[in-house]
C-alpha cells in the first residue's frame, strides 16, 4: 500500500513539475537585453523620449536608434556603467545592437505611435509608465497592462472611437 | 507473504525508475526547445536593412510596373523590407486606387525562384543547366560578340525583342540599335495594341493608342472590348466607369458592349449586344452607315477637319471613291446578318448615339486580334470620327507627352548606316507586311528558313516568347537556330531556361530606377518615376544600367552615343526637360528642388487638356482626319513599286480582293479563320484574365486565386462553351475536355455557361507554364500552343489570336 502511495505520489511530482515547465515553455522567458539600459541616467541627461524613439510621432512604431544616435555620446567612456564599453564594441565590429523587442502586438491589431502621439497628443507615460525612473530594462511585466480593456478604457475616456474597425482593421 | 504493518521496501531502485518518470513527463510535455522565445519572429536578412532603426519604416512614391497601366503606387518598407504596396493618391491614372497586380508586388521581390546572378548555360539547350558567372565577365562575352559582327559588317545579324510598347527602355533600346546598327528591334506594339496604334497611325498619323475622355462622355459603344477584364488599365477603367454613372439624375453615362461572350464588361454594360465573332467591323459601319443616311454625323467637322470622306482627286487628277460611298453596302439588314443581330438594334444605337453626344466606340483584342484587325480598328476610329468625337470632350483623345528634353541625336558610322539598311528580319516595312513596323511572331519562319540573312545574336528584354507568343513549338524549333541568346528575365522563364545562353536578370521593379510613362488614358500629359524602394535583394543589375555598359564596352562609336553614368543619369538628361517647361504638378526654380519632389511624388503631371489642338492631333498628309488614308495608299504604292509588282498584285499576294481604294478605306473583310470548318467547326476566342494577362503574373499566389471567372477553380485552365456547343459534343461542365487545332491540343477542363454564343471555344491565357517557378508551372494548358504564330493576309501582322479554328472532345478517364 505504502509503494502504491509512493507511486502516486511521484506521478502527482511528475505531472506538477511537467506542468511547471509547460506552464514556463507558454510564458516567454525573461528578456535579457545586450546592454542593460538605464532610462533614468538619459533623462537626467536631460534627453527626451523622441531623441531616440525617433518615429514615434510620425509612424506606428516607436524606433529603437541606430547605434550611430548612440556613438554620438558613447563615442568615449561616459559613467561606470558596466554594459558601456559594449556600446563600442558593436561599433567597432560594425554591428547594430540587438535589442529584444519587448511587446509585440497581435497581428490582427492595429495601433500606431504617431496617431495617439500626434493627433492624440498623449504623452508617452500615460501608456509606458515613469520611465524617468527605471534604472533597468523594461521587462514583460511591465507591459502586461496593455490589455484591450485598457485601451477601450482610454478610449472612452478620451472619446475616442471603440468602433471595432478603429483597432482591427 | 507481507502483512499489511510490513513495510514495502523502497529501495534505491525504485527511487530511480520514479525520478526517470518524472523527468520523462516533464521532457514530453516541455519537449526539448524549452528556452526558446516562442513569441520572437526571425526577419529574414535582407541587404541595406542596417541602416534602418528598429521599428522604422518609410513610405516610397513609386511607379508600378506590373503592368503598362503606369499606376502611382506608396510602397511601406519597415526595416528595409516592402511590405505593403497601396496606390498613390497623387497619380491621376489611379487617384490612389490599387489593382491586384499592383498589390501583388512584393510577391514579385521576394519570389523565391528569382535569379540571383548572371548566368551561363553549361548544359544543352533544353535543360535548365547553368553556371553563375560573374557581371563583368558576361558584359565581356557579350560586348566581344557583338564587337566581332560589327567588324564583319554583320551588325544586322544581332536583333532585339523589347516587350515595351513604350519609354525610356525602348528608346534606350532604340538608340542601341541605331548607334550599334541593326535594323532589327522588334517592340511590344506589334503584339497586343498594333490594330488600334495602326488606325490612328492612318487616319490621324499619331502611331499611338488613343485615350478616351471617360469623364465628359454620355456614351460608349465597347466593340469586344475587354475594358474590366482584360485591360492593363483596369484600375483607371473601373474609376472611369464608376464616375461616368454617378452623375446627376438624367446624365448617368450609357455603356453598350458588342461582343461574343457576357464578359466583365458586358455585364457591367446597360446592354450586351451578341455579335459573332470577328463581325465588329461589320457592327460599327452599319452604325456608320445609319448616321450617315440619316444626315445625323458632325458634319461640320468632316467638312473643316476630314479627308476622304466624299470622292477625291489626286495629284495626277485620278479619281478615288470616299468613305461616304463604301459606306453603302453596310446596310442595317445586311450588318444584322453578318453579325447575327436583330435589324432594330443597328439603327437604335446610331441614334442613341447621336442623342447622347458626346460618345465614342473602343474596340478590344476580340475585335482586333484577328485578319481583319486594322480595318475593324479603322471602322471604330471612322466611326468615332463621324461622331465628332475625335479630341473633344467626351471623346477621344491624344495622349500628350510630358515635355521631356531630347538626348543628344545618335550619329551612326559607316557600319551602322551600312547595317540599318539591311532588310529587316521580320519583314515589317517590306513587301511581306507593308504596314508594319514590327512584327514580331513573323521571326520564327524568319529564323527557320535563315532568310534574309542567319540571325547570330539575339536579345529578349520582356519577352518569353515559348510562352506567351503563338505556337511555341514552332519558336522553340525556331530559336535552336540562333547561336546566341541572351535573357534579361528575372525569372527562369521558358525561354531563359530552355534556349538562354546567357541569362542577366535584371532588378524587380521595386529594386531599379525607370521611368513610367502611362499607357494613355488621362490624356494629358504625366510622368511617373520608378524608383527603387529597397537595396536590391540579390546580384541582379538594372537592364538599363546594363545597356549602358554594353555600349562603352563595345567602345566607339557606341561609346559617345551613351554619354551617361547610369540609367537614373539618363533619365535625368530626359526630365531636365520638364523641369524647364515650369508647368504642370511641380514648379521649381532649382533643379535639385524638383527633383526632391518629383522624386518624393514619384509623379508629375499637367492635368490641362488642350481640346481640339489640331495641329498636334491630325498629323496626316492633308493635316486632316483621313477617313481614306493617304499616308496607307503612299506606303502600299512605294513598296510595290519597289518589288515591282502593282499594287492590285501586291494585295492579291495578300489574299485581298479589291483595288488598293478599298483596302486604304475601313471596311469589313470576313475573318480568315485557320482550319477548314468541317474539321475545326469552333470559334476559339482568347482573353486575357485581368490577373495573369499573358502569364506575366502566374508566379504570384495572390493572382493565381483571382480566377478569370469568379468563384471558379484555381490553379486550372477552363474552357467556356455554350450548352449547345457542349451538348453536341457530349460534354457536361467539369469534363476534361481536348482542344484541338491544325496547329495543336491542350486539355482543359469545360465550364459550361449561357454567357457565350455557341458556336464558341472560349479560353484564358495564361496557364500552362513548364518554367517561370514553383507557383506558375505545372498547372492548367496553354491556349497558344492551338494558334498558329505565322501572322496570315493581314498587310500588318497582326497576330491572329482570335482567328482560330477547333474542334473539341471529352478526354475519357
Amino acid at each position: 500500500m505504502k509503494r502504491l502511495l509512493f507511486f502516486a505520489a511521484v506521478l502527482i511530482v511528475a505531472a506538477g513539475a511537467a506542468s511547471a515547465v509547460f506552464a514556463l515553455r507558454r510564458s516567454p522567458p525573461a528578456i535579457v537585453q545586450p546592454i542593460a539600459f538605464d532610462h533614468a541616467r538619459h533623462v537626467q541627461e536631460e534627453l527626451s523620449c523622441l531623441d531616440c524613439h525617433k518615429t514615434a510621432e510620425t509612424s506606428p512604431q516607436a524606433s529603437a536608434p541606430l547605434i550611430a544616435t548612440c556613438m554620438l555620446c558613447h563615442n568615449e567612456a561616459k559613467g561606470l556603467h558596466p554594459d558601456e564599453p559594449k556600446i563600442r564594441e558593436f561599433a567597432e565590429r560594425g554591428e547594430q545592437i540587438p535589442w529584444v523587442q519587448v511587446n509585440r502586438l497581435a497581428g490582427h491589431v492595429y495601433f500606431s505611435h504617431a496617431m495617439h502621439v500626434k493627433l492624440g497628443k498623449m504623452e508617452c507615460s500615460e501608456c509606458h509608465g515613469d520611465m524617468a525612473a527605471a534604472t533597468l530594462p523594461v521587462t514583460r511585466s511591465q507591459v502586461d497592462h496593455l490589455t484591450m480593456s485598457r485601451c477601450m478604457a482610454c478610449h472612452s475616456e478620451r472619446e475616442a472611437s471603440n468602433d471595432c474597425l478603429t483597432c482591427h482593421k | 507473504m507481507t502483512t499489511s504493518r510490513e513495510q514495502p521496501r523502497i529501495d534505491r531502485r525504485d527511487a530511480l525508475r520514479a525520478l526517470s518518470l518524472t523527468g520523462l513527463g516533464a521532457g514530453l510535455l516541455a519537449g526539448c526547445e524549452a528556452g526558446e522565445d516562442p513569441f520572437a519572429l526571425t526577419k529574414p536578412a535582407v541587404p541595406g536593412a542596417d541602416g534602418w532603426m528598429r521599428g522604422e519604416e518609410r513610405w516610397v512614391s513609386t511607379a508600378c510596373g506590373q503592368c503598362p497601366a503606369g499606376c502611382g503606387v506608396r510602397v511601406r518598407v519597415v526595416e528595409g523590407r516592402a511590405i505593403k504596396i497601396e496606390g498613390n493618391p497623387d497619380c491621376a491614372v489611379n487617384r490612389g486606387g490599387i489593382g491586384p497586380r499592383g498589390l501583388s508586388g512584393p510577391q514579385v521581390l521576394y519570389d523565391p525562384d528569382r535569379i540571383r546572378q548572371p548566368l551561363r548555360r553549361v548544359g544543352a539547350r533544353g535543360e535548365p543547366r547553368f553556371e553563375p558567372i560573374s557581371w563583368d565577365d558576361a558584359l565581356a562575352l557579350v560586348s566581344e560578340r557583338l564587337r566581332g559582327l560589327r567588324e564583319k559588317n554583320e551588325g544586322h545579324r544581332a536583333a532585339i525583342v523589347c516587350g515595351r510598347e513604350r519609354g525610356l527602355m525602348l528608346e534606350l533600346w532604340q538608340r542601341f540599335a541605331a548607334a550599334y546598327g541593326t535594323p532589327n528591334l522588334i517592340d511590344g506594339m506589334s503584339t497586343e495594341n498594333g490594330p488600334v496604334a495602326d488606325a490612328m497611325h492612318w487616319m490621324q498619323g499619331v502611331r499611338e493608342i488613343p485615350a478616351h475622355d471617360w469623364n465628359q462622355t454620355r456614351y460608349v459603344v465597347s466593340l469586344g472590348s475587354g475594358i474590366l477584364e482584360s485591360s492593363c488599365q483596369l484600375v483607371y477603367f473601373a474609376r472611369a466607369q464608376g464616375s461616368m454613372r454617378r452623375g446627376a439624375a438624367g446624365s448617368r453615362a450609357k455603356i453598350v458592349h458588342a461582343g461574343v461572350a457576357m464578359t466583365r464588361t458586358a455585364m457591367n454594360a446597360d446592354e450586351w449586344i451578341a455579335v459573332r465573332p470577328g463581325t465588329h467591323a461589320a457592327f460599327a459601319l452599319g452604325l456608320a452607315h445609319v448616321l450617315v443616311r440619316d444626315g445625323l454625323y458632325d458634319q461640320a467637322f468632316v467638312a473643316e477637319h476630314g479627308f476622304g470622306f466624299d470622292a477625291w482627286k489626286d495629284e495626277q487628277g485620278v479619281e478615288h471613291a470616299g468613305f461616304k460611298a463604301a459606306l453603302l453596302e453596310y446596310t442595317p439588314e445586311k450588318v444584322a446578318e453578318i453579325c447575327g443581330i436583330p435589324v432594330e438594334s443597328i439603327a437604335r444605337i446610331a441614334l442613341d448615339m447621336h442623342a447622347n453626344r458626346p460618345c465614342f466606340a473602343l474596340a478590344g483584342s476580340e475585335a482586333l486580334l484577328a485578319s481583319n484587325g486594322v480595318r475593324a480598328a479603322m471602322a471604330v476610329h471612322a466611326l468615332n470620327a463621324l461622331l465628332g468625337s475625335i479630341d473633344r470632350p467626351g471623346g477621344l483623345l491624344v495622349q500628350r507627352q510630358a515635355p521631356l528634353a531630347d538626348w543628344p541625336e545618335v550619329e551612326p558610322d559607316e557600319i551602322a548606316v551600312a547595317a540599318l539598311a539591311q532588310e529587316r528580319l521580320d519583314g515589317a516595312g517590306g513587301p511581306r507586311f507593308p504596314l508594319a513596323s514590327s512584327v514580331l511572331d513573323a521571326l520564327p519562319e524568319a529564323l527557320l528558313s535563315g532568310t534574309p540573312y542567319a540571325l547570330d545574336s539575339l536579345f529578349l528584354y520582356y519577352a518569353n516568347p515559348l510562352f506567351s507568343r503563338p505556337d511555341p513549338a514552332r519558336w522553340r524549333k525556331a530559336l535552336e537556330k540562333v547561336p546566341f541568346i541572351v535573357s534579361f528575365s528575372p525569372f527562369l522563364d521558358e525561354t531563359a531556361s530552355e534556349v538562354a545562353d546567357l541569362i542577366l536578370p535584371d532588378h524587380s521593379y521595386l529594386e531599379r530606377w525607370e521611368d513610367a510613362a502611362p499607357a494613355p488614358s488621362i490624356g494629358f500629359a504625366a510622368f511617373g518615376v520608378r524608383q527603387p524602394v529597397v537595396q536590391p535583394l540579390y546580384s541582379t543589375r538594372a537592364s538599363g544600367d546594363f545597356v549602358i555598359q554594353l555600349a562603352k564596352a563595345i567602345g566607339e562609336p557606341l561609346e559617345e552615343a551613351f554619354p551617361f553614368a547610369d540609367f537614373k543619369d539618363a533619365m535625368k538628361q530626359r526630365v531636365v526637360g520638364i523641369f524647364s517647361a515650369k508647368r504642370g504638378s511641380i514648379v521649381e526654380e532649382k533643379g535639385n528642388d524638383f527633383l526632391k519632389r518629383l522624386y518624393g511624388s514619384g509623379y508629375w503631371n499637367d492635368d490641362s487638356y488642350p481640346f481640339e489642338s489640331w495641329e498636334e492631333t491630325l498629323r496626316t498628309p492633308s493635316g486632316r482626319f483621313e477617313f481614306f488614308s493617304q499616308s496607307m495608299w503612299k506606303a502600299i504604292s512605294e513598296i510595290a513599286t519597289a518589288s515591282g509588282k502593282t499594287p492590285a498584285e501586291l494585295l492579291a499576294a495578300h489574299g485581298l480582293p479589291g483595288d488598293l481604294d478599298r483596302v486604304c478605306m475601313p471596311g469589313y473583310d470576313e475573318v480568315s479563320w485557320r482550319g477548314k470548318s468541317e474539321e475545326h467547326p469552333l470559334a476559339l476566342i482568347l482573353f486575357k484574365p485581368n490577373s495573369y494577362p499573358v502569364g506575366g503574373g502566374a508566379n504570384q499566389p495572390w493572382l493565381q486565386e483571382l480566377t478569370p471567372w469568379t468563384g471558379r477553380r484555381t490553379y486550372t485552365t477552363e474552357a467556356e462553351l455554350h450548352p449547345d456547343t457542349a451538348q453536341a459534343a457530349k460534354i457536361s461542365d467539369g469534363d476534361r475536355i481536348e482542344v484541338a487545332s491544325g496547329v495543336g491540343r491542350i486539355e482543359v477542363v469545360a465550364r459550361i455557361s449561357r454567357r457565350v454564343l455557341p458556336g464558341i471555344v472560349r479560353i484564358p491565357q495564361g496557364g500552362g507554364h513548364t518554367a517561370f517557378g514553383r507557383f506558375a508551372r505545372g498547372w492548367g494548358a496553354n491556349v497558344m500552343d492551338l494558334v498558329g504564330v505565322v501572322p496570315g493576309s493581314s498587310l500588318s501582322g497582326v497576330p491572329e489570336l482570335c482567328g482560330t479554328r477547333v474542334a473539341i472532345k471529352k478526354v475519357q478517364a
